[in-house]
């Protein structure tokens, strides 16, 4: 048997070993290189003992309300309004993409500010149109007083003439 | 190369089990729920708390853990081993916490002597001062040593040790390959070896 050893694409099969999951047909015939092999064997002694070790920790039990608490929070979200049930749920899902959101939504008014949209020349209103329109037809309406002043001045020096 | 695992029709019932229990809680049967919560509570529980180290907030992220299962109910599909998805939630939820820099707690803990296990007892026999407190330096020396663990290798240790997954599963938990897992656990475990070498 080549030494497993070498490299960590076979260690594993000592790994597997150690942690008692090895078939009995490869257990076998890597007990038989263990016992000329003093790498191998090392191993095996350092791996079992990290596996007492591991053993001994044993982690302490649930307290006994856990249920009880869970199931409260389970109904405070069935109860919880629509809003706060879809930000809890949404939330959790989109929370990854939140800085992401953020950085963009910096990135778009950096952009902006840089690349200002000129604005439109500006439009009369209504109320300014009329009042342009009705300017206008005074300044005719003057135009025309002033002719006609001018027309009747000549009518009259001309009447005084021919006397 | 596979690793030799005696699977039993009892494991590949279990996993059908778990996961017509779940198909159950999807179409309304709230004791199939508590039935899976009471199978899987203490394994996550005590998963949470070796990755954490906290017996308060390994309970507080294992009610978390049940919590999304049970929102997820409306859209669970058996793709995977339940239990497989149970532990990538847990994981990841773990990783987050600690990632979180509320470790900075966790590692104050390891500091007490008393810590968050429980007190152990020799059978048949009088437990002396001396081997309790013998027995507390050890525990404390695991704890430091899986502590010191970068956290996915933490992770794919307790998987493999404490809750015997295999690589596939561990894979599809921490989200990476089953070649990537193997490097994780030769690392961790090559650590580990080194570290409580001088306890033999």
């Amino acid at each position: 048997m080549n030494c497993p050893i070498r490299t960590e694409e076979t260690a594993e099969l000592l790994l597997a070993y150690t942690a008692r999951r090895l078939d009995p047909a490869r257990t076998a015939v890597l007990e038989d290189h263990m016992n000329v092999c003093p790498q191998c064997a090392e191993f095996r002694a350092g791996q079992e003992l990290v596996w007492q070790a591991l053993d001994a920790w044993e982690a302490p039990s649930v307290t006994p309300d856990f249920n009880r608490r869970l199931y409260q929070r389970i109904e405070a979200e069935a109860t919880a309004p629509w809003y706060k049930r879809l930000f809890t749920t949404r939330l959790t899902m989109w929370k990854p993409a939140i800085p992401l959101a953020a950085a963009g939504l910096v990135v778009a008014v950096a952009f902006v500010l840089d690349h200002p949209v000129p604005m439109p020349p500006p439009t009369a209103s209504p109320a300014i149109r009329v009042s342009v329109a009705e300017a206008e037809q005074v300044e005719n309406a003057l135009d025309d007083l002033q002719l006609l002043r001018q027309l009747d001045t000549s009518a009259t020096s001309g009447s005084s003439e021919s006397m | 190369m596979a690793e030799g695992v005696n699977t039993s029709m009892g494991a590949s019932a279990a996993l059908d089990y778990d996961a017509q229990l779940m198909l159950r809680v999807k179409d309304g049967d709230g004791p199939s729920f508590t039935e899976l919560l009471e199978k899987h509570r203490s394994p996550v529980v005590h998963f949470l708390f070796r990755m954490v180290q906290d017996h308060a907030v390994s309970e507080e992220l294992a009610q978390e853990v049940f919590l999304r299962v049970y929102r997820s109910r409306n859209t669970y599909e058996p793709t995977a081993k339940f239990t497989t998805w149970l532990f990538r939630i847990a994981t990841h939820l773990a990783l987050n916490w600690l990632r979180d820099g509320k470790n900075e707690r966790g590692q104050e803990r390891l500091d007490d002597a008393t810590g968050d296990g429980p007190v152990r007892e020799v059978a048949d026999r009088r437990v002396t001062v001396e081997q309790k407190m013998l027995y507390e330096v050890r525990l404390e020396e695991v704890r430091r040593a899986i502590s010191a663990l970068p956290e996915k290798q933490r992770a794919a240790v307790l998987m493999h040790k404490y809750e015997e997954m295999e690589y596939s599963a561990i894979a599809r938990a921490l989200d990476c390959s089953e070649s990537a897992v193997k490097s994780l656990l030769f690392r961790a475990y090559e650590t580990l070896r080194a570290r409580l070498a001088h306890m033999a």
